[in-house]
C-alpha cells in the first residue's frame, strides 16, 4: 500500500524514467531467459545432430583403418574432431574389443578412454553427451566408434550474450537518466508551470495566465487555460452584476418577495415584505411561510408552474387582510425552492367594493329614473349601452347589432330624417320616438357630449336616453287638464254668468217692482231668482261632484253588475216612471272599485237616456253586458232621439250640450267618461242616426282586473 | 545381437588360431592378415551390378597359382558374406585361366605370367589382388591392388586407372588408407 503511494505520488518524469527502466530490465531478463532457453534448448539437439553427423562422417572414413589395421590414419581421422569443438572426446575400437586409436580436445584432462565403449547408443545427459556406434563395412563390423560431446561451448555463447546485454542495459539507463532531463524540461516544468497558474486561478486570481512556449498538447493546455480563465473572470463578472441586479431588483420592489425551500422555511424576505407583514426579515427567516400565509396553498410540484391566488395574508401583530399571491418552483442543485410574491390587495378590494357599489347605484339610478347611457365610437361604428337603455328600447342585448345603421331601425320612420340630421350634426339634445319590437312606441329623449383625442378630432359621442313617454302623456294630460280647466272656467263663468245676469236682472226688476209696490210682480221676480239661484247651486254641485272623480274616497268593493245597476234605477226612479220608460237589464258580473262612483255611471247614463226619449211613444232602456272580442262591455241603449254621428265624441266634453235647451248641465256624460276612464275604460256612443236610438258602450278593465287578481290570488 | 556374435566368434576364431599357432608365431602369420585384407577389400570396393546375377548369388573369391593361404582365406573368407553374397573360394592352379571371378588374386608363384594372366582378366570386373614384388609390372598389365609389408603390417597401393577400367568403385575413404592410388607411380 505504502508504495503505490510513493509511486502514485512520485514526478512525473521519474515515473517515466521507473517505466522506462522497468521496462527495459523486464524485457531484457525475458530476452536473455529467452535466448538462454532456446540455447540451451536447442543446443542440445544441435549437438546431438552434430554429434550423429559427426560420427556418421568419422565411422565411415575410420572403417578402412580399422578393416586394414592403420591406427595412425585412424587417428589422424579422429584428429578431424578438432574441427567439433563440442566433441571432447573420441575413441575408435577394434572389432575385438580394444582400444584403436584415440583423441581428446585440447581443454580436457586425461580422463582415460572408458575400457569397453559399450552397446550402440546415444546417452544424453545434462552436461554432456555420449554417442557409440559401430563402425562396419557390407554389413561386416569392422569395430567401434565412441564419442562424448559436452555443452562446454555453450556457456561462452551465454556468456557472449549477457555480455552484449549488459553493455545494451548500460546504454539503456544512461539513455534514460538524460531522457529524464529532457522530460523535466519539456513535461515537467510546463506542466508545474501549468498547475501553478491553475492554482492561482482557484485562489481566485482571476487575471492569472500563462504563456504558450509550445505547440504541444501542453501548449494548447495553457492556451486553453488561458481562455478558460478569461471566460472564468467574464462570467464572474457577470455574475456578480446579475446578483446585484437580481439583489437589487427583490429590494427595491413593492411587491413582497418570499423565498422559501421545500418544507416551508423562509430564506429570503424582502424589504417590501417587511413592511407589508410588519415583521423584520432576520425574524421571518427560518420560520415557516405559514406564518404569514396560513392558507397554505399547495404549490404545484412541477418545476416553473405558477398559481395564483387571493388569500388572506397575516401581519406580525395578527392582522388579517388580503392578498394576491403567485408561486412559482423551482429546482436549484437537486432542491426545491418556492418564490412566492405577494401583493396586498386592500386597498384594491376596498376600491372595487367601492366600485361595485357606486355601480350598482348607478344602475338602480338608472332603473328608477328610467335614464339609460349611450356611447357612440365614430371610429368603430359601435354603440355602447348600459342596461337601462337596452330595457328602454325594449331589446336584449344579444338582439341588438350596435351599429348606428342597425338603431334607426328603432327610430319612428317619421322621425328618422330628423334624428340623423342630428346625428350628422352632432346636435345630442333631441325628442323622437321609437318603435319597440313588440311595437309599443315610446318617446325618446337623448343627450350627449362629444369626446375628443389628443388632436381635437371627435372620436366619439357618449350619453343619456331618457324614457319620456310618460311625462309626455303627463304633460299631454296635464295639457288637457289645462285645456279642460279653461273651458271648465270658462263655461263656469258663463254658465254661471247667465244665471247671475238673471239674478241681476230681476233684482233690478224687483227693485222697480218693489218701488211700485206691485207684489205679483215682485213674486215673479223673486221666483226668476230663486230659480237662477238654484240653477247655480246645481252647477256648483254637479261641479263639485266632477271634481271628486279625480280623488278616490271610498274603498274599493266588490260590487256585483245587477246591484250597481239597481243602485241607479232607483236614484233615477223618478225620472222613469215620469216618462214610463221601460227598463231591462241583462248580464251580471262582479266588479271592484268605489260602489257610488261606479253607480253613477249607470245613473247618470239611465238618467241621459230618459232625458233624450224625445217623442219615443215606447221608451225603452236596455243596459246589459257582454263580451266582445275578449273584453267586458257594458252598454245602455235607448231608442230616443239618438245622437248625430257628427257629433258623438263631442257629447263627452265637458258642458257640451247638443240640445241647449235641454235641462241639465252638460256635465252628465262627461262625469260618466271621466269615473270610465279612471277605471281604464273607454266610453263611446253609437247612433244609427238622429232619431234613431243611441248606445253607449264602456268598459271597466280595473274594475275586472283587480277581480281577476283577487280571484286568482284565491285560486 | 548379430554383430556381438560376429565379434565373438571372430575373437574365438582369433583365439583359436592363436592357441594353434602359438608355438609358430605370436603375431597373425603374414597370410592370415592378408586373407583378411582381401577380405577387406571386398567390402570397400562396388562392383557392377551385371557382376551380379541375383541379391544373393555368390561372390567368388578365386586364388590363382599356388595357394598361399592356407586356411586361412577360407577362415576369414569362407563362411562370410560379402553384402547379402556368400563368398565362394575357388582355387585355380597354375595355368588355369580364372573365370566368373569377382576377386582374383595372384600368388607370387605367378609373378612371371602376369601379362598371361592379367590380360584376358581385363574387361572382366574382377578385382585383381596381389603381393607379388614387381608392383610396375603388375599395375601395368591391370592389376589392381599390390599388397606389401611393412615391418609386420600389411599395406597396399592401389591402380586407380585399372580400377576404373574394370567398372569398379573403390571406396574413397580406402584411399586414405592406401600407401598410394596410382600404383606409386606419382607422375
Amino acid at each position: 500500500m505504502p508504495v503505490s503511494g510513493i509511486i502514485h505520488n512520485m514526478a512525473i518524469q521519474r515515473k517515466l524514467l521507473l517505466i522506462i527502466l522497468a521496462t527495459l530490465v523486464v524485457s531484457l531478463v525475458l530476452v536473455m531467459i529467452g535466448i538462454v532457453g532456446y540455447e540451451l534448448g536447442t543446443y542440445r539437439k544441435r549437438l546431438e545432430r552434430e554429434v550423429a553427423g559427426v560420427a556418421g562422417f568419422i565411422a565411415a572414413n575410420s572403417g578402412p583403418t580399422l578393416a586394414f589395421d592403420d591406427a595412425r590414419t585412424a587417428r589422424e581421422v579422429l584428429a578431424t574432431l578438432k574441427g567439433s569443438p563440442a566433441i571432447a572426446f573420441a575413441a575408435l575400437y577394434a572389432a575385438d574389443g580394444r582400444l584403436f586409436a584415440s583423441y581428446s580436445r585440447s581443454d580436457q584432462r586425461s580422463s582415460p578412454a572408458p575400457a569397453a565403449p559399450g552397446p550402440a547408443r546415444l546417452e544424453t545427459g545434462l552436461q554432456k553427451l555420449v554417442l557409440v556406434r559401430a563402425v562396419q563395412q557390407k554389413g561386416l563390423p569392422l569395430g567401434t566408434l565412441y564419442l562424448r560431446a559436452d555443452l562446454a561451448s555453450v556457456y561462452p555463447r551465454l556468456k557472449n550474450y549477457a555480455g552484449i546485454v549488459f553493455l545494451v542495459s548500460v546504454a539503456i539507463g544512461a539513455g534514460a537518466v538524460l531522457l529524464q532531463r529532457l522530460l523535466q524540461r519539456t513535461v515537467s516544468e510546463p506542466l508545474l508551470e501549468l498547475s501553478g497558474m491553475a492554482e492561482r486561478v482557484a485562489g481566485g486570481d482571476l487575471t492569472a495566465s500563462v504563456a504558450v512556449r509550445s505547440g504541444d498538447e501542453i501548449g494548447r493546455l495553457a492556451g486553453a487555460l488561458n481562455r478558460m480563465t478569461g471566460e472564468l473572470g467574464q462570467s464572474y463578472r457577470e455574475l456578480q452584476e446579475s446578483r446585484a441586479r437580481v439583489a437589487g431588483i427583490v429590494e427595491t420592489a413593492l411587491d413582497a418577495i418570499i423565498t422559501a425551500d421545500a418544507h416551508g422555511q423562509i430564506l429570503l424576505f424582502n424589504a417590501a415584505a417587511e413592511r407589508m407583514f410588519g415583521c423584520p426579515a432576520a425574524k421571518a427567516k427560518g420560520s415557516s411561510i405559514d406564518m404569514f400565509i396560513p392558507a397554505g396553498f399547495d404549490a404545484t410540484g412541477t418545476t416553473g408552474q405558477t398559481a395564483l391566488g387571493e388569500l388572506n395574508g397575516v401581519r406580525l401583530n395578527g392582522a388579517v387582510f388580503p392578498i394576491e399571491a403567485s408561486v412559482s418552483t423551482l429546482e436549484v442543485g437537486g432542491n426545491e425552492l418556492l418564490t412566492v410574491i405577494i401583493r396586498d390587495i386592500t386597498e384594491r378590494k376596498e376600491a372595487e367594493e367601492a366600485l361595485r357599489a357606486s355601480e350598482h347605484r348607478l344602475r338602480r339610478a338608472e332603473e328608477m329614473a328610467h335614464f339609460g347611457y349611450w356611447r357612440y365610437d365614430l371610429t368603430a361604428n359601435h354603440m355602447t349601452w348600459s342596461d337601462e337603455t337596452y330595457r328602454i328600447h325594449g331589446v336584449e342585448p344579444a338582439q341588438f347589432e350596435q351599429s348606428l345603421d342597425s338603431y334607426l331601425q328603432f327610430v319612428h320612420p317619421d322621425d328618422r330624417e330628423l334624428f340623423e340630421q342630428a346625428m350628422k350634426q352632432r346636435e345630442l339634445d333631441l325628442q323622437y320616438r321609437i318603435m319597440r319590437p313588440n311595437g309599443v312606441l315610446r318617446y325618446l329623449k337623448a343627450t350627449g357630449e362629444v369626446q375628443h383625442d389628443e388632436r381635437g378630432e371627435i372620436v366619439a359621442l357618449f350619453g343619456t336616453f331618457l324614457d319620456i313617454t310618460e311625462l309626455r302623456r303627463t304633460e299631454r294630460d296635464l295639457q288637457e287638464k289645462n285645456a279642460e280647466l279653461e273651458r271648465f272656467t270658462y263655461t263656469v263663468s258663463h254658465d254661471l254668468k247667465s244665471p247671475l245676469v238673471t239674478v241681476k236682472t230681476f233684482l233690478g226688476y224687483l227693485e222697480q217692482d218693489m218701488a211700485s209696490m206691485n207684489t205679483e210682480r215682485v213674486q215673479k221676480d223673486v221666483l226668476y231668482i230663486r230659480n237662477a239661484a238654484e240653477k247655480m247651486g246645481l252647477l256648483l254641485d254637479e261641479l263639485l261632484e266632477m271634481s271628486r272623480i279625480g280623488r278616490l274616497i271610498n274603498p274599493p268593493v266588490r260590487a256585483s253588475f245587477g246591484d250597481l245597476v239597481e243602485e241607479a234605477l232607483q236614484a233615477v226612479a223618478g225620472s222613469i216612471a215620469d216618462r214610463g220608460v221601460e227598463v231591462r237589464v241583462e248580464g251580471d258580473v262582479t266588479l271592484y272599485g268605489d260602489r257610488q262612483r261606479l253607480a253613477e255611471i249607470w245613473q247618470n247614463l239611465v238618467e241621459n237616456a230618459v232625458k233624450f226619449m224625445g217623442e219615443q211613444a215606447s221608451p225603452r232602456i236596455e243596459i246589459g253586458v257582454e263580451r266582445v272580442g275578449g273584453e267586458t262591455v257594458f252598454f245602455v241603449r235607448d231608442n230616443g232621439i239618438g245622437i248625430n254621428p257628427r257629433y258623438a265624441d263631442k257629447i263627452f266634453g265637458l258642458f257640451e250640450k247638443l240640445d241647449s235647451k235641454s235641462k241639465g248641465t252638460g256635465l252628465g256624460l262627461a262625469l260618466v267618461k271621466r269615473i270610465v276612464e279612471f277605471y281604464q275604460g273607454k266610453i263611446w256612443a253609437e247612433s244609427p242616426g238622429v232619431g234613431e236610438g243611441a248606445c253607449f258602450r264602456f268598459t271597466l278593465p280595473e274594475a275586472l282586473k283587480a277581480l281577476t287578481e283577487s280571484k286568482g290570488a284565491k285560486s | 545381437m548379430d554383430l556381438l556374435r560376429l565379434v565373438r566368434t571372430a575373437a574365438a576364431g582369433s583365439l583359436l588360431v592363436l592357441l594353434l599357432v602359438l608355438p609358430a608365431a605370436a603375431v597373425a602369420p603374414e597370410y592370415r592378415v592378408k586373407a583378411a585384407i582381401l577380405y577387406k577389400f571386398a567390402l570397400f570396393v562396388e562392383w557392377p551390378a551385371k557382376a551380379f546375377p541375383a541379391q544373393t548369388s555368390p561372390f567368388v573369391a578365386c586364388v590363382l597359382g599356388k595357394d598361399p593361404f592356407g586356411p586361412w582365406l577360407q577362415q576369414e573368407m569362407g563362411e562370410a558374406r560379402v553384402g547379402a553374397h556368400p563368398v565362394e573360394i575357388r582355387n585355380f592352379e597354375q595355368g588355369k585361366a580364372a573365370e566368373g571371378c569377382h576377386l582374383v588374386f595372384i600368388g607370387a608363384s605367378e609373378k612371371s605370367r602376369l601379362e598371361e594372366i592379367l590380360i584376358p582378366l581385363r574387361g572382366t570386373s574382377a578385382l585383381i589382388v596381389s603381393d607379388v614384388s614387381d608392383i610396375d609390372q603388375f599395375c601395368r598389365w591391370g592389376g589392381m591392388i599390390s599388397l606389401l609389408m611393412e615391418g609386420a603390417k600389411v599395406r597396399f597401393k592401389l591402380n586407380e586407372k585399372a580400377l576404373e577400367q574394370a567398372g569398379l568403385k573403390i571406396d574413397s575413404k580406402l584411399k586414405r588408407v592406401a600407401i598410394s592410388v596410382d600404383c606409386g607411380e606419382a607422375k
